[in-house]
């Protein structure tokens, strides 16, 4: 017994050890993470109160007057409200179109399927502003899509796809829509792989076909990783810099300006002399909390589907 | 046996920190000791800039003075305007800034002295430097700050609004190429006709649409020759002291660009493409009107020698000219940075640029790519009739105008404070052509309204600061059709 007693002492201890040895061993990544991530946000908050362009040594504190020049400006709300139409636009072809690539490309029949599934990733793997810089070629005036279109009489005049307002956040949103689809077919068909596959037995013995089978077991069951998806789709698609800065640098006039170029704008680049990082500060803040809602509230409704999934299993 | 293993683990990581430290300490030494013991042997200077159409002749000249100066290496950048602007940021941010750079456009040199950026020529230069270049070039405000030069323009500054045609293509058109367009009215129908002519192939108008800073001159130039006022020196009109962006001057010149935009007379891909794609573009033939500067030319004529190139004059609005565009005498551009670790080689580097024991500035004349400040230069090797064609185009409807900077240097800490508003009237004018502004005169108000309120705002910051000026300041009694 006092053996017994002895040895769960020396376990607690070593228990405590460890612990100790955990903390050693997160620290690299807790101070990587303070420098890279916690001191930017926080030092990001102080800007937003100085009028200052990041360069220079003086800096004035100004209080809350970014803030308020943010919140009247007119095209801040236009790049913040092109923001979410980017993700309205994105977000259903990255859930729907991936979802029935992932169901087709997960048929154990189709020949070639690896192939197919190589295909549909090799964009997402390619980089953003690569693919943003042969998109202005592949969509110019001269570029394959307009000569494509006029050959088969669908459009008499070229069209400059990115380069007119009517239809460059569209020709945005399908370009990003196509270059991350094989990042959420993957998610989707890891969802679907996770499955137990006794169900669609079960199921084919009661006699269901496959629509059947996809409306009652398939889609019920991958509705709580669908959640997760759709809340990684929004936040990433709320967040979206690169593809738009190499495509149409947020223009004609503004009409694909989302909040990240916004505060690029203000923050490095400047037509209008000395930037100010201040000011894009302000506006950064202004937009992550922006996110930060919209996280908690998708995250929200995830927890809510989970737990009726769950019940509905159950 | 985990005790062990821990320890192991331990002396590992303490092993690997160990010897990153003392890499690094050998990085930090081993750059000192080179540069002791190296410095007659070889010096890198970084120089950067976006003059895309002197690249072939600045290269040439910098082959040609590395074997002159076998210790000097150099690193030459050239990036389109745009890129260089954040590009350059992001160095002086940063502290990596290369040792000779350009003022980037739209910015005061001022400022930007303030801010650290560049150091006074004074010491570095020979002392008859200053006297290579014509008269005018160097003035308090602009190029010198207190007294002490911080910048060497680039070229001869000549308006870079002028009005480029394809002779072929007026002739495809039923134009006479010996007639190019006066009016608005003219340039409008003159390229709805080209347009109509090239059925696909050719269009009236090209320009490289994503600058905004080719919108801006257009605006500028056009609206100053309807008496606007407005220049590259002053956010607001140097005739009356107050934004003319709403004026009968401006709005025209917008309409006249909404007209081509609707008559389908741009070239498709303008609205995606920056000025060197423009240019090519317009070399190869797609385009019968291109407006921009003198610098064009030599590109051209090194890669579209088949181009029959005609060279015009500004348009001027239907209702007859009432003022002029705005010519400066003097302006800023290439700077030694604060920073340099070099800057006695780059200073000699400068000096070479502009020297006549080098080719690079008579290379320039006689291909036709600027024109020259360096005394003498232009008279000897001028050859270029299209140059010489240019200066005329250019020289008629441009008049020297006054500049706040100069006439007050104090006027400094003006543009200090002032920040542009946005979007500017390139962001209007680009908008407009791209079809996304219909109401003109709503939307020209409105940055009326803007820069009045940020003009009145920054001046008072201004004298706050001790500046002691006033709106009279940027006012000046000034016939538009003379020099001043």
């Amino acid at each position: 017994m006092q053996q017994v007693d002895s040895r769960k002492n020396i376990f607690s201890i070593k228990d405590k050890k460890n612990v100790k040895w955990c903390w050693i061993f997160m620290l690299p990544t807790i101070i990587l993470y303070l420098i890279f991530t916690a001191w930017p946000i926080f030092s990001s908050f102080y800007y937003a109160t100085m009028n200052w362009s990041g360069l220079s040594v003086t800096k004035e504190f100004v209080g809350l007057k970014n803030f308020i020049e943010v919140a009247k400006d007119p095209y801040f709300w236009s790049a913040y409200w092109n923001s979410f139409k980017f993700m309205f636009g994105v977000v259903p072809i990255h859930l729907v179109i991936g979802l029935l690539l992932a169901v087709v490309l997960n048929n154990k029949l189709l020949k070639f399927a690896k192939v197919y599934r190589t295909l549909f990733f090799l964009p997402v793997v390619t980089t953003a502003s690569i693919v943003g810089i042969i998109m202005i070629f592949i969509l110019g005036a001269d570029g394959p899509v307009n000569s494509l279109l006029m050959s088969i009489g669908l459009i008499k005049n070229p069209i400059n796809w990115l380069g007119d307002p009517k239809y460059a956040m569209g020709s945005v949103i399908l370009i990003s829509g196509w270059k991350n689809l094989g990042i959420n077919m993957i998610y989707w068909l890891a969802a679907l792989q996770s499955i137990p596959s006794e169900l669609y037995e079960a199921a084919k013995v009661d006699g269901c076909n496959s629509r059947q089978i996809f409306r009652h077991i398939t889609f019920p069951l991958i509705i709580p990783i669908g959640a997760v998806i759709a809340l990684l789709n929004i936040v990433g698609s709320l967040k979206v810099f690169d593809i738009v800065k190499t495509m149409t640098n947020g223009g004609p006039f503004f009409s694909t300006d989302v909040v990240s170029t916004y505060i690029y704008r203000y923050a490095f680049s400047s037509e209008m002399g000395l930037p100010r990082i201040g000011y894009a500060s302000a506006a950064g803040i202004f937009f992550g909390i922006t996110i930060i809602i919209v996280g908690f509230t998708a995250n929200y409704f995830k927890k809510k589907i989970k737990q009726k999934s769950s019940l509905t299993q159950n | 046996m985990k005790k062990i293993l821990s320890i192991l683990l331990v002396a590992m990581m303490i092993v690997t920190l160990a010897g990153c430290g003392s890499k690094n300490s050998e990085n930090n030494e081993k750059p000192g000791d080179k540069d002791s013991t190296n410095t007659d042997k070889k010096i890198t200077l970084k120089v950067m800039d976006w003059s895309d159409s002197s690249k072939a002749q600045k290269e040439a000249f910098f082959e040609e003075y590395k074997k002159n100066n076998p210790n000097i290496n150099i690193e030459y950048t050239c990036l389109t305007m745009d890129q260089y602007k954040n590009t350059i940021l992001s160095a002086i941010n940063s502290g990596d800034a290369p040792d000779l750079f350009p003022l980037p456009g739209g910015m005061d040199l001022g400022s930007v002295v303030k801010e650290g950026w560049f150091q006074p020529l004074e010491g570095l230069v020979s002392d008859n430097f200053k006297d290579t270049f014509v008269d005018g070039v160097f003035k308090e405000g602009v190029n010198v700050i207190d007294g002490k030069v911080y910048s060497i323009p680039e070229v001869l500054q000549l308006p870079n609004s002028i009005i480029f045609y394809n002779k072929d293509l007026f002739k495809e058109a039923g134009l006479d190429p010996e007639q190019p367009p006066k009016t608005f009215s003219e340039l409008r129908e003159y390229a709805k006709k080209i347009t109509e002519a090239g059925n696909g192939e050719f269009y009236g108008i090209i320009e490289g649409g994503q600058q905004v800073n080719r919108w801006k001159t257009a605006a500028h130039d056009f609206s100053a020759l309807g008496g606007s006022g407005m220049s590259e020196f002053s956010p607001v009109s140097l005739l009356t002291g107050e934004s003319s962006y709403a004026d009968k001057a401006m709005v025209e010149t917008f309409e006249l660009f909404k007209g081509m935009a609707e008559d389908g007379s741009y070239h498709p891909s303008t609205m995606s493409i920056r000025a060197p794609e423009a240019r090519a573009l317009f070399g190869a033939g797609e385009a019968g009107f291109i407006i921009q500067g003198v610098w064009c030319i030599g590109v051209w004529n090194a890669n579209n020698p088949d181009l029959d190139l005609g060279i015009a004059s500004q348009v001027i609005s239907d209702n007859g000219r009432q003022g002029s565009v705005a010519m400066a005498t003097a302006n800023a551009w290439m700077g030694i940075s604060a920073t340099s670790e070099h800057p006695e080689e780059a200073a000699k580097l400068l000096e070479a640029l502009y020297s006549k024991d080098y080719n690079y500035q008579k290379d320039c004349v006689s291909d036709g790519v600027f024109f020259s400040l360096v005394k003498g230069v232009n008279d000897e090797y001028l050859t270029n009739p299209l140059l010489k064609d240019y200066y005329e185009a250019a020289t008629s409807t441009a008049t020297v105008a006054p500049n706040p900077k100069t006439e007050n240097p104090a006027t400094s800490q003006f543009f200090l404070q002032y920040n542009d508003v946005s979007p500017a009237v390139g962001d209007l004018l680009q908008g407009t052509v791209a079809g996304a502004i219909s109401d003109i005169e709503g939307s020209l108000k409105v940055l009326a309204e803007k820069v009045n309120k940020e003009f009145d705002r920054a001046l008072k910051a201004a004298n706050e600061k001790g500046a002691n000026i006033t709106k009279d300041d940027f006012k000046f009694d000034w016939d538009p059709m003379t020099n001043y």
